[in-house]
């Protein structure tokens, strides 16, 4: 679960040192064909804001958000264990879930419990639908031929045919996948090796990783220009799903590729035998 | 309606290999001609089903603007099976781009001149982005509200008879013309991307109350200023407060009281 602090107009549970207590969420989800279920569980302590859910007056929110389908709802509760479907079809690659607890009427001279000593004592007027408390976001990607633990290179990167006849290669970030644009010569080249077992780990090294690192460094970059992009959601949830989001790029793009430089290296070796009982042959 | 025939979309390598072609400028003197020759061995049929021929959009060479509510209900009309997730597979918009609305997309989105008056690298790099943003969809609804044709369809699908998708929550709003607030959508340039530009227009919700309050204040829907600052003063509102989980009477009051603070300023 990611979060962030912001500023707001009261104190917030979830938001920094605001409020004493904690707001926390497990977050499942099952893709099916016809429909997506989430069962978010939440966990709270905090005497006012558990207070205000027993008496009807603040719910549980999941704000769920696809930005490839224009689509943005909300779901709300006050029970501790939810579960929500929502149809497939409104749903295509990177779905990003935020939750909160908000309010669900005017509260005036709300007085929230267990406040960072800047706020004690003080009353805040709370509107419908004012933020409480924030239990973080997470995403996921909503294809169930997608696994974020076992990701084929393809799923997020492409080689394609650049229209240079030589030099280096060229990288397209702005696309549904990473694009590499390999020059005419390197194209003809690598459509010759292309499949082959022993050049993946070649190619993975010498080509898919550095532009990985580059990648990544875009996700990791908050105002990144390419956040709604397919490739970059599905590198976000891989980094998610093998726990690798603090990591820094380098040692990020290693574990992804499974050691590139070592299946490169066993790549070149194997090759080189062939070439040797070539010879002697 | 008899369904008898599937869309034809791009595969998606050839798709791939359009926009490197584009980038690199190889593919750019192309965007300049009428006939565009597509090979069977790069589509494929998609399962989406329609019938009869496909519609002629309209671009005045006058105002190519006046036509676009007519031509989003006429896509939306011809593509009305279409789901979401459909509907926003860039395969499917560059196909129709390119090939089958290719006349209408060179007269609303086409480079002006000729080819030759592309003088420089910066010149060709400008027409090139100008492409990629009208020609092409990545995968996000940037593009897709950018995208020459998915632009119209969404604009028609996201504003299509609200009481139908959402009965409970817009049992008020019910009109007779199922497109009453997709008239409203396009009825300036500004509406619509100012409405779809924030995150928050993904919330059917807003975006369907928003253009209700336009809808009955044509006077401050009118006004430029005045449709900018409400989005942007609701965007930084969502910030703190969840209008979407809000009541239809209460969130219609916060964007009213919003609307007449800018009024007053």
């Amino acid at each position: 679960m990611r979060v962030n602090t912001k500023s707001y107009p009261h104190p917030v549970l979830g938001n920094g040192d605001d409020l004493g207590g904690f707001f926390r969420v497990e977050f499942k989800y099952e893709l099916g064909k016809e429909e997506v279920v989430l069962n978010p569980a939440f966990g709270l302590k905090n005497a006012a804001i558990e207070e205000l859910l027993k008496k009807e007056k603040a719910s549980f929110v999941s704000e769920v958000e696809c930005r490839g389908t224009f689509f943005r709802t909300s779901f709300s509760t006050r029970k501790q264990l939810s579960r929500f479907a929502l149809p497939s079809r409104f749903l295509r690659e990177r779905v990003t879930v935020g939750f909160y607890i908000c309010a669900d009427q005017n509260l005036p001279s709300y007085r929230p419990s267990d406040p960072h000593s800047d706020y004690e004592g003080a009353e805040f007027d709370i509107e419908a639908g004012d933020v409480l408390a924030f239990g973080g976001y997470c995403s996921f990607i909503a294809e169930k031929s997608f696994d974020p633990l076992r990701p084929p290179v393809s799923s997020f990167m492409s080689i394609r045919q650049g229209n240079h006849h030589e030099g280096p290669m060229l990288v397209d970030y702005e696309s549904d996948k990473i694009i590499i644009i390999l020059s005419k010569d390197d194209w003809k080249n690598y459509l010759e090796v292309r499949g082959q077992k022993l050049a993946e780990g070649i190619l993975h090294a010498s080509i898919v990783f550095p532009t990985l690192i580059d990648a990544i460094h875009q996700v990791r970059n908050s105002s990144s220009d390419y956040e709604g992009m397919n490739w970059f959601g599905r590198v976000e949830a891989i980094l998610d799903a093998k726990g690798l989001r603090d990591k820094e790029p380098f040692e990020a793009a290693q574990k992804i590729l499974e050691n590139p430089a070592n299946r490169g290296f066993r790549g070149i070796s194997a090759l080189l035998e062939i070439t040797d009982n070539q010879e002697y042959e | 309606m008899n369904k008898n025939k599937f869309q034809k979309i791009f595969k998606r390598a050839a798709v791939e290999q359009m926009r490197a072609d584009l980038r690199s400028g190889r593919s750019l003197k192309s965007y300049f001609e009428e006939s565009y020759s597509v090979k069977e061995r790069e589509l494929l049929n998609s399962t989406i089903e329609t019938s009869g021929k496909p519609p002629v959009l309209k671009a005045p060479k006058k105002d190519p603007i006046s036509a676009d509510l007519e031509n989003a209900i006429t896509l939306h009309g011809y593509y009305s099976d279409l789901d979401e997730t459909q509907a926003s597979d860039s395969r499917l918009w560059v196909y129709l781009s390119h090939a089958e609305f290719r006349k209408y997309t060179l007269a609303r989105w086409g480079l002006d001149g000729s080819y030759s008056d592309l003088k420089d690298d910066a010149a060709k790099k400008r027409a090139i982005n100008q492409l990629l943003e009208h020609w092409f969809v990545s995968g996000n609804d940037r593009d897709l509200r950018r995208h020459a044709i998915a632009r119209l369809w969404w604009a028609a699908h996201l504003t299509y008879a609200p009481w139908e998708r959402d009965p409970e929550f817009f049992a008020d709003l019910k009109q007779n013309d199922p497109y009453y607030y997709t008239r409203i959508i396009l009825s300036t340039q500004d509406i619509y991307q100012q409405v779809l530009e924030r995150a928050m227009g993904r919330s059917n919700r807003i975006l369907i109350s928003v253009l209700d309050y336009l809808g009955k204040n044509k006077e401050f829907a009118r006004s430029r200023e005045s449709v900018r600052s409400l989005m942007k003063e609701l965007n930084l509102t969502y910030g703190t407060r969840k209008i979407i989980a809000l009541d239809p009477r209460t969130l219609a009051g916060v964007i009213k009281k919003i609307a007449t603070d800018i009024e007053n300023y």
